[in-house]
């Protein structure tokens, strides 16, 4: 197979677009639709500072460096969530990738370690409070994402979420008519309240698989094993079945989510509440760590007293 | 379109089959039978880590097909280099198929 954009042998074939690419050419259209997407959602501007959720996967370490390739002023935020060997060979990927990044853009990386500061990994964490360990998982990512951003005055948030995540998060929505969630699958969410950052998905335009063909043709080296405590999950089973029908008709996953977009977008034109307004209403900082949250306490706050075994009470 | 059907539901979706990686592939746990040659190539799967040794030469796309894997799932890396369907591979080899598929929540 030849590339369509040059007389070089194709390394990758895109269904969706009908288009066979070399590996110049296909790096240059990854950057593109990573450029497109930043455009079109207005996600931000070249002096505005992102800082990067990195986790040593693909998505997550691809993104970073294609923002710094498009020149963009990105740092990044590793957690360390304290599974066993799964984080230390995690974070061996981020940390060499992190020297290079920092050689090349200075660009900065910044850990927090999760046993270290809250006592305990996230496996125990999510035992003590019983708590799926997922969703513990998500509130401390969340809140150290939200606070690291707060303290180093960083205007956005970047998560490498794709195209396979986002649609199979939007039929699992759909399948539960979840539609309050619905609001969220945005890849762009505005500053919830004043002097916290906005939240935004770059690699919405791109599915799982042209992000791991990027990442391999440029060499960017990322932890190829899954955290052991995604098996089984349902994203799994709701990816699977639409990667069925993307092989049956090509193209099936962005006409799904991109269309969702669409109409989203169509909706909110006659809705007279837009969900930054929203938010405002609902969200009063919390008590105790003056993060903005629906109750007086926030949920990380109330999941670390728990661990503790400390009762919670609002000041 | 039945075909594909069937293809999905022979896979099953039960657990075992939802995991990040190309599963456990109980069709080819037999260490004999016609995808076994002492002298084809080397195909290496991750999670579970696994080599097989499939008898060339065929192109990248019967390869998936054989193994049951979805195309949009997997990348198929002969050396370090990437390879398309259309790819011929040979018994001299060394090719990775390595899954795409990740995520929690
Ligand atoms: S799979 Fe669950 S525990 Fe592992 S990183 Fe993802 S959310 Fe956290
Ligand atoms: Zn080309
Ligand atoms: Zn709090």
């Amino acid at each position: 197979m030849r590339c369509r954009k040059c007389p070089r042998r194709a390394v990758i074939n895109l269904a969706r677009h009908r288009l066979a690419l070399c590996p110049a050419c296909f790096t240059d259209f990854v950057h593109q639709q990573v450029a497109r997407a930043i455009k079109r959602e207005r996600m931000f501007g070249p002096q505005e500072r992102v800082l990067v959720a990195v986790s040593g996967g693909k998505d997550s370490l691809a993104l970073w460096a294609i923002l710094l390739k498009l020149g963009y002023r990105a740092d990044a935020l590793y957690v360390d969530l304290g599974i066993g060997e799964y984080s230390a060979r995690s974070y061996a990927k981020v940390q060499a990738f992190a020297e290079q990044a920092h050689r090349d853009a200075q660009a900065r990386l910044y850990v927090h370690r999760v046993p270290q500061k809250e006592g305990a990994g996230i496996r125990e964490l999510a035992i003590l409070t019983h708590r799926p360990t997922c969703s513990a998982c998500g509130t401390l990512k969340r809140y150290h994402f939200n606070r690291i951003a707060l303290e180093h005055h960083y205007d956005v948030l970047a998560t490498g979420h794709n195209l396979d995540d986002e649609a199979a998060r939007l039929l699992g929505n759909i399948l539960h008519w979840q539609t309050e969630y619905l609001d969220k699958q945005a890849p762009t969410l505005p500053a919830s309240v004043e002097g916290f950052a906005r939240k935004v998905k770059p690699l919405y335009r791109l599915t799982e698989r042209e992000i791991a063909a990027y990442a391999v043709i440029n060499r960017i080296d990322y932890v190829v094993e899954e955290c052991p405590m995604a098996k089984g999950s349902k994203l799994l089973l709701y990816k699977e079945i639409l990667n069925q029908l993307e092989t049956a008709q090509p193209g099936t996953k962005h006409r799904f989510y991109w269309g969702f977009l669409e109409k989203r977008a169509h909706l909110q034109g006659t809705n007279n509440l837009s969900m930054a307004e929203y938010d405002r209403q609902v969200l009063t900082p919390c008590t105790v760590c003056g993060q903005p949250t629906t109750a007086p306490i926030c949920t990380y706050c109330k999941l670390m007293d728990r661990a503790k075994g400390v009762p919670v009470k609002s000041s | 379109m039945l075909n594909r059907f069937v293809t999905l539901f022979s896979l099953g979706f039960s657990s075992s089959q939802i995991t990040p990686s190309p599963g456990p592939l109980p069709h080819l746990q037999t260490p004999s039978g016609p995808l076994y040659d002492a002298s084809g190539m080397k195909v290496h799967l991750s999670h579970p880590e696994k080599t097989l040794e499939i008898q060339g030469p065929l192109s990248v796309g019967s390869l998936l097909e054989r193994l049951h894997l979805t195309p949009e799932a997997y990348l198929v890396i002969r050396g370090d280099e990437l390879v398309t369907e259309d790819e011929m591979l040979q018994d001299s080899d060394s090719v990775e198929i390595r899954s795409v598929i990740s995520g929690g929540v």
